[in-house]
């Protein structure tokens, strides 16, 4: 956990600079964020876990793509393959997830900018393996020896569907390169338990809870935006140039 | 304005990621832990309708593992074993209620009952071997705990020819929680 705080300072500082670099007046056609288009990026929290972690592996990808002025269209897709290493339980689980929804651009950019600051939700789904490896039993004293016991208990195709509200942000930080974050609060709709046990964790949504349906997560990524058409060109083109002239 | 919104946007995501550490640990506090096995000592006197308890004095259980020898030192007591400083006699609880544990990694257990435990007179310490047997399920209780055993269809097997236990009665061949006595042995 304590990375994810270092790389949230490391994103939010990205933020600062993109910004502080954008205070220039010259105008640029590319700029005048009237470009529709699809981005596409990939979670980058995920694959250092991956190289980072022993019992996690995973991948994800997002994009999105623009339909309004504010509102993009998003999905994300990817594969998580976590092991659970508790106290009483040791469990795997492998599976994949989509999420889609759609986010609205809070921001309103200055000339020249393309970030956005969003807010959105999304519908997940996730079809998984549950396995069990091993569990601890419960007993009161220890007149007899207890030791883990192993297990073959395992239900595979489950599947589960949640609900999720995002914020976050994006900042174009060099050309067509977008560095972003969000955080997301999830809450299960329907969930298929495996025989004998329960889940523990399930991709793109996290890991569940005895207590209530709720879990958050968050991302933080790199994206690529693939510019496809503009709209209103020429009208924008000539009022920038007058404003340009007055200002000159 | 805009500084404004990044340093509103650095302090939520700085908020968010110090909540996100304070994921709430799961305790285990269930009631439905591993059930022991439960024994009440009844009189057998045939005037004793009601079933009353007697007490046995200083009873001493042991686990047997070593049938031949029940003397040896693998076979371990489940009850307290004091010893009087000046006599330097052994003395087991009186009691007329025991609890046994099961044993979770086998199907059976097999426990040995001293009366008169310690006794000066070695005449009157006797001793009776009991085997359990059962079948075992286990149980998912949650992530905090994992799970527990329970166990059914009890049978109790006498290794010993009757000396101070006259009758066995199952009250319960069903172990899931330690509610009510599972078994009464008249003396």
């Amino acid at each position: 956990m304590k990375k994810i705080v270092i790389y949230c300072c490391f994103i939010s500082c990205f933020v600062f600079v993109a910004n502080a670099q954008r205070q220039d007046t010259i105008v640029n056609n590319k700029r005048l964020n009237n470009t529709y288009g699809l981005r596409v990026g990939i979670d980058l929290n995920k694959l250092i876990t991956t190289a980072t972690n022993k019992n996690y592996k995973g991948f994800e990808i997002n994009g999105d793509y623009r339909l309004t002025k504010k509102w993009y269209l998003v999905g994300e897709l990817g594969n998580e393959n976590r092991t659970l290493r508790e106290d009483a339980i040791n469990s795997n689980t492998k599976g994949s997830f989509i999420r889609v929804g759609a986010d609205f651009n809070a921001h309103k950019n200055l000339i020249g900018m393309r970030n956005l600051i969003f807010t959105g939700f999304r519908y997940g789904f996730s079809t998984f393996d549950q396995r069990l490896n091993s569990f601890t039993i419960i007993q009161q004293d220890s007149f007899f020896e207890n030791p883990e016991r192993s297990s073959n208990l395992a239900t595979d195709g489950l599947t589960a569907h949640w609900v999720e509200f995002v914020a976050g942000v994006k900042t174009e930080v060099l050309n067509n390169i977008f560095l972003g974050f969000s955080v997301s609060a999830r809450r299960l709709v329907a969930e298929q338990t495996p025989n004998g046990f329960d889940n523990f964790f399930i991709p793109g949504f996290g890991r569940t809870n005895d207590a209530s349906e709720f879990a958050a997560g968050f991302s933080y990524f790199v994206s690529y935006y693939l510019p496809l058409y503009k709209k209103k060109k020429r009208k924008d083109q000539k009022e920038i140039k007058e404003k340009a002239e007055i200002k000159s | 304005m805009k500084k404004l919104f990044s340093f509103c946007n650095l302090f939520l995501v700085l908020l968010f990621a110090l909540l996100a550490n304070c994921q709430r640990d799961d305790i285990c506090d269930t009631l439905d832990v591993t059930p022991r096995l439960i024994i009440g000592f009844i009189d057998e006197d045939p005037n004793n309708t009601d079933l009353l308890v007697k007490n046995v004095q200083s009873l001493a259980v042991q686990l047997i593992v070593d049938e031949e020898n029940l003397d040896s030192e693998e076979n371990r007591f489940l009850t307290e074993i004091t010893t009087n400083q000046t006599t330097e006699q052994r003395s087991a609880p009186t009691v007329s209620r025991i609890i046994l544990p099961l044993n979770t990694l086998s199907d059976e257990v097999t426990f040995s009952f001293t009366r008169n435990f310690g006794n000066e007179d070695e005449s009157l310490i006797e001793t009776e071997t009991l085997k359990f047997s059962y079948t075992r399920n286990e149980n998912f209780i949650n992530r905090a705990c994992g799970f527990q055993t329970t166990f059914d269809a009890l049978e109790i097997e006498r290794t010993t020819p009757e000396i101070w236990i006259s009758r066995i009665e199952i009250l319960n061949t069903t172990i899931t929680d330690e509610e009510d006595r599972h078994l009464l042995l008249f003396h």
